[in-house]
């Protein structure tokens, strides 16, 4: 009898912790931007850049300054965008969402083979048949943090600006979009 | 002549009622959101050439802040979606008592319909 209670003791625990380690994390799948989203007070989440890329497309699109090209549509190159923030990001998530938009509105191309620092795409470079045609417009622009602590409420302020210049050099539209995020420690946020 | 008293009053809240929100079928809200917030108008234009631009009026009926997301959904003349990455779910807030102006850009020049989507924003726990 005691030698049962004994194998059943350390069999129960290894169940318990097997299921503690196996059934804790609860992973499952969620819509990119939804409302289950994890919202962070001092970092760029994936949401803000939906919204930032999502502000800026529509008011581009809206300015209908890529319809004046003489040859529509309206060829962009990829200029610096200065990354201002506490943290490493990559602004192709704020750049790329803005160039799908405009490639499926029809309203602009992108040149992969002129650009900043080299070619995007070197191998399209090197095979290119005839020189590209100059780009109608380069996109430019800073992504800055303003972050302020107050007792335990911390706040953030992630501004995206963009530039868009023609040949002559002159910004012809710009953007500003500011997103501020408000919390305190095991706080709650929307 | 209590009832005509009683039904003056009833048409008089309808009608009262019928002029203070709209009951467009290209706004889809929640029960959350329409108890707090009324959609006042809907407005329709053309920009960028050939561009549908929507814009929604929306009402705070509390005092209280009240937040909320929305969706723009685009349609071309068939009445087929056009998904593509304007269609987000954009965070906003309206301050208690206000009025907002929310809009939409068509994400293509095929688009000659939209729908747009208010949800009451759900308390999200953070990390910070």
């Amino acid at each position: 009898m005691k030698t049962k209670s004994l194998i059943a003791i350390p069999a129960i625990a290894a169940t318990v912790i097997l299921s503690g380690c196996t059934g804790g994390s609860n992973a499952h799948y969620i819509q990119t931007g939804g409302q289950e989203s994890v919202v962070t007070v001092g970092q760029i989440n994936i949401q803000d850049f939906i919204s930032a890329a999502n502000a800026a497309t529509g008011d581009l699109l809206a300015s209908g300054v890529l319809s004046r090209v003489p040859n529509p549509p309206a060829v962009l190159a990829m200029s610096r965008i200065v990354n201002n923030t506490s943290q490493q990001i990559d602004t192709d998530l704020l750049t790329k969402k803005i160039r799908v938009a405009l490639l499926q509105s029809g309203k602009a191309v992108t040149t992969t083979t002129f650009g900043l620092g080299g070619a995007e795409d070197p191998l399209a470079q090197s095979i290119q048949q005839q020189p590209s045609r100059p780009p109608d417009f380069t996109l430019s622009g800073k992504i800055i943090e303003t972050s302020v602590n107050a007792g335990n409420t911390k706040q953030s302020t992630f501004t995206f600006q963009l530039s868009l210049t023609d040949q002559r050099g002159l910004a012809v539209w710009e953007s500003d979009k500011d997103i501020t995020k408000q919390g305190s420690r095991s706080s709650v946020g929307f | 002549m209590k009832k005509i008293i009683a039904l003056f009053l009833l048409s008089a809240v309808f009608i009262l009622a019928g002029c203070a929100t709209t009951a467009d079928r290209r706004i889809m809200t929640d029960e959350d959101f329409s108890k707090n917030i009324d959609v006042i108008s809907v407005n329709t234009t053309t920009v960028g050439g050939d561009m549908l631009k929507a814009q929604v009026e929306l009402l705070n009926k509390t005092k209280d802040i009240q937040r909320f997301n929305y969706r723009f959904e685009w349609f071309d003349a068939h009445g087929m979606q056009i998904n593509n990455a304007m269609s987000a779910l954009i965070p906003d807030q309206i301050d208690g008592s206000q009025s907002k102006f929310v809009s939409g850009v068509a994400p293509t020049p095929s688009c000659t319909d939209f729908r747009v989507r208010f949800i009451k924003a759900k308390p999200v726990t953070t990390d910070e």
